[in-house]
C-alpha cells in the first residue's frame, strides 16, 4: 500500500518563483523513506504540504490513499511529525507537553508512560522543557509525535544539531518503531550519512525537483556503477591495450589505468590476462564512490 | 461538549506557570487593594452623613477606577499573554498537524479567554467585599461594617462590565492573531485609551461607537449623550456585543482561511 502520493506536485511562494516543480513522491507502507536534498532544495516545504501547513490548491496529495483535502482529521490522526525544531511548551514539563497532545488525540493515559519510556525522557519528565538540552527536547519531540501510535512518522531534519550519540540514539530509535511497531516512517535531511544506515527508500530533491527515488539499493547500484578499478602494472601502455580488447579502454593515467568496474569476476579476468602475457601486476585497487558523492552529482546535475 | 471540555483543559494547561493567571488574580485584587488604600488613608473625609451607605462610594471609586482604562487594559493584556504563549514557542505548525479542526482550535481559545475574563469578575467579587469589610474593621468610623453593600447591583456591574468589555476582547482578540508580536496590540489599546480621554473630555457624542470607552460608560454613561436601552442594555453595551460578533466573525475567517501559525 502506498502511504504517501503526490502527483506532479507544484508550489510556488510567489507567482511564477516554482520552490516544488511536479513532485512525483511514492512512499510505500513499512519503508524507511529519506527524503534527501541540500538546504532550501523543498524539503520542508514538500512536507509542509504533506501536512497541510501550506495551501494547495490541487486534490494531488493523497496520504493512506485518501485526499488530504477531504479526510484531513482522519488522516492526521494517523499521523504523527515533527516539523524542524520541535514546537514544545518550553515554559511548561515534558509530561505537560504530551498531555497537551494527548487530550487533543484522545488518547489513552498510559501512552505518555509508553511514549517517555521509547525516548528515555521518564526522569526528566517533571523538569521544565527550557531546561532540556537540544537532544532531549528532539526526543520529546519525537515522544509527541508517537503519541497514539501513528502509523505514519513525518520527520523533518530530526537530527539536525544533535551530537553523534544523539543522532545514534535516534537512528535506532526509528529503526526500532519501524521494525517492532511497522510505522512507515518519512524522513528529511541533507546529509545522506546521517540516514543512510537505516533507510530503506530514498527520495533525492534538487532545486524543488525530485532527481531520484527508489530503494537504497538502487542507488548502491548507483555507486557500483560508477566504481573504478586502479591498475598499476611493469608495462601499463601494453596493458592497457590487452584490457581494451576484451572491455571497455582503460584511461591510461600517469602511474595507473583506471578500468570501469563492471563486476568482481571483471577484476579475475584483468588479472588473469595480464599474467597470460606476462605483465607483472603492483598494485590492483578497486575505488568505491561514496554516497554522499553520487548524492551530490545527482543534486549538482 | 466532552471534547469541548477536553480542549479548553488543554488551554488551561499551556497558560499554567504563565504571567496570564498572575494577571487575573493580581488584577481581580488591584482596584479593590487600592480603593481600600484611599478610604484608610483619606477615611476622615469619608467619613458618611446619616444614612448614607458608605459601601455606594467604596462601590462608585472602586467602579470608576475598574472602568477607566483598568478593565480594557487588562483584558489586552490578558488577550495579547494568552496568544504570546503559542506564537513565542512557535507551536501553531504543532496544533495545526493535529487532528483537530481549525474552528475547534479558534472557538476554544475564545471560549478559554472569556472563562478567564469570567474567572477575573469572579475573584473580583469576593476581594472586593473582603476588602471593604477589612477598611471597616480598622476604621470603625466609616461604618463599612454596620452596612452591606448592594449585591445585586455588585453582580449586576460585573455583568454590564463584561458586556461592555466583549468588544474590545473581540478585536484585540483579532490583533493577538494576526500580529505575533504583542506591542504592536498594546500600542493599539494605548491609542484607543488616550482617544477615549479625549473623547470623553471633549464630550463628544461619538463616543457611543467607541469600544474602548464603553467599561466606563458603563459605570458613569456620559450625560451629554441620550441614553437608549435595548433590553437590560444601554446602547453602548449593545454595540459592543456587536463588536464581537463583528471583530469575532473577522479573526474566524482569518484564522481558518488565512493564518498558518
Amino acid at each position: 500500500m502506498t502511504i504517501i502520493e503526490t502527483q506532479n506536485l507544484d508550489f510556488a511562494f510567489s507567482k511564477g518563483d516554482l520552490v516544488l516543480e511536479g513532485l512525483n513522491l511514492k512512499v510505500e507502507q513499512g519503508s524507511i523513506y529519506g527524503f534527501l536534498g541540500p538546504n532550501g532544495s523543498g524539503k520542508t516545504t514538500t512536507i509542509r504540504l504533506l501536512l497541510g501547513l501550506l495551501p494547495n490548491s490541487k486534490d494531488n496529495i493523497k496520504l493512506f490513499g485518501h485526499n488530504f483535502k477531504n479526510d484531513r482529521i482522519n488522516i492526521l490522526s494517523k499521523t504523527g511529525s515533527l516539523i524542524e525544531q520541535p514546537s514544545l511548551y518550553e515554559h511548561l514539563s515534558g509530561f505537560d507537553n504530551l498531555e497537551i497532545t494527548r487530550r487533543i488525540r484522545n488518547a489513552n493515559k498510559n501512552s505518555i508512560d509508553k511514549a517517555l519510556e521509547l525516548v528515555d525522557l521518564k526522569t526528566a519528565s517533571g523538569k521544565k522543557v527550557k531546561e532540556y538540552s537540544l537532544g532531549m527536547k528532539q526526543r520529546l519531540g519525537l515522544a509527541i509525535a508517537l503519541l497514539s501510535e501513528p502509523e505514519l512518522l513525518i520527520l523533518d531534519e530530526p537530527v539536525n544539531g544533535l551530537d553523534p550519540n544523539g543522532i545514534i540514539e535516534i537512528r535506532e530509535l526509528l529503526l526500532k518503531l519501524n521494525k517492532e511497531n511497522g510505522i512507515t516512517i518519512f524522513l528529511s535531511s541533507h546529509l545522506l550519512s546521517e540516514i543512510e544506515k537505516i533507510v530503506t527508500h530514498l527520495g533525492v530533491l534538487s532545486k524543488g525537483k525530485l532527481v531520484f527515488q527508489g530503494q537504497y539499493n538502487d542507488l548502491k547500484e548507483l555507486q557500483n556503477k560508477s566504481a573504478t578499478i586502479h591498475i598499476e602494472t611493469s608495462d601499463n601502455q601494453k596493458a592497457s591495450e590487452i584490457i581494451s580488447a576484451k572491455f571497455q579502454a582503460p584511461s591510461l593515467l600517469n602511474s595507473h589505468l583506471m578500468v570501469h568496474y563492471q563486476d568482481k569476476e571483471q577484476i579475475a579476468a584483468i588479472c588473469k590476462l595480464l599474467v597470460e602475457t606476462n605483465i607483472d601486476i603492483y598494485k590492483m585497487q578497486l575505488q568505491n564512490n561514496d554516497l554522499e558523492n553520487i548524492f551530490l552529482e545527482i543534486t549538482k546535475n | 461538549m466532552q471534547n469541548v471540555i477536553r480542549n479548553v483543559g488543554t488551554e488551561f494547561i499551556k497558560s499554567k506557570k504563565t504571567f496570564a493567571w498572575w494577571l487575573v488574580i493580581l488584577g481581580a485584587a488591584f482596584m479593590p487593594v487600592f480603593v481600600s488604600f484611599v478610604f484608610l488613608s483619606k477615611w476622615k473625609h469619608l467619613i458618611p452623613q446619616q444614612g448614607h451607605n458608605p459601601w455606594d462610594d467604596f462601590t462608585e471609586m472602586s467602579w470608576k477606577g475598574m472602568g477607566f482604562l483598568y478593565t480594557p487594559l487588562f483584558i489586552v493584556l490578558l488577550t495579547c499573554l494568552f496568544f504570546n504563549i503559542e506564537h513565542k514557542n512557535n507551536t501553531w505548525k504543532h496544533i495545526f498537524t493535529l487532528p483537530i479542526l481549525k474552528s475547534s482550535i479558534y472557538l476554544n481559545k475564545l471560549l478559554t479567554l472569556l472563562i478567564f475574563i469570567a474567572l477575573f469578575y469572579i475573584l473580583y467579587i469576593p476581594i472586593w467585599i473582603g476588602c471593604g469589610f477589612f477598611v471597616g474593621l480598622i476604621k470603625p468610623q466609616l461604618q463599612l461594617t454596620n452596612h452591606a453593600p448592594d449585591y445585586i447591583s455588585l453582580l449586576s456591574l460585573c455583568f454590564h462590565s463584561f458586556i461592555a468589555s466583549l468588544g474590545v476582547l473581540a478585536i484585540h482578540f483579532w490583533l493577538s492573531i494576526r500580529f505575533k508580536n504583542m506591542i504592536i496590540p498594546i500600542a493599539i489599546a494605548i491609542v484607543g485609551g488616550i482617544i477615549w480621554v479625549a473623547l470623553y473630555q471633549g464630550r463628544v457624542e461619538e463616543i457611543t461607537y467607541f469600544p474602548y470607552a464603553y467599561n466606563y460608560s458603563t459605570v458613569n454613561p456620559p450625560y451629554w449623550v441620550e441614553q437608549k436601552m435595548f433590553g437590560i442594555f444601554p446602547q453602548h453595551e449593545m454595540l459592543s456585543i456587536l463588536y464581537f460578533i463583528l471583530f469575532s466573525a473577522l479573526s474566524y475567517r482569518y484564522f481558518i482561511k488565512t493564518f498558518k501559525g
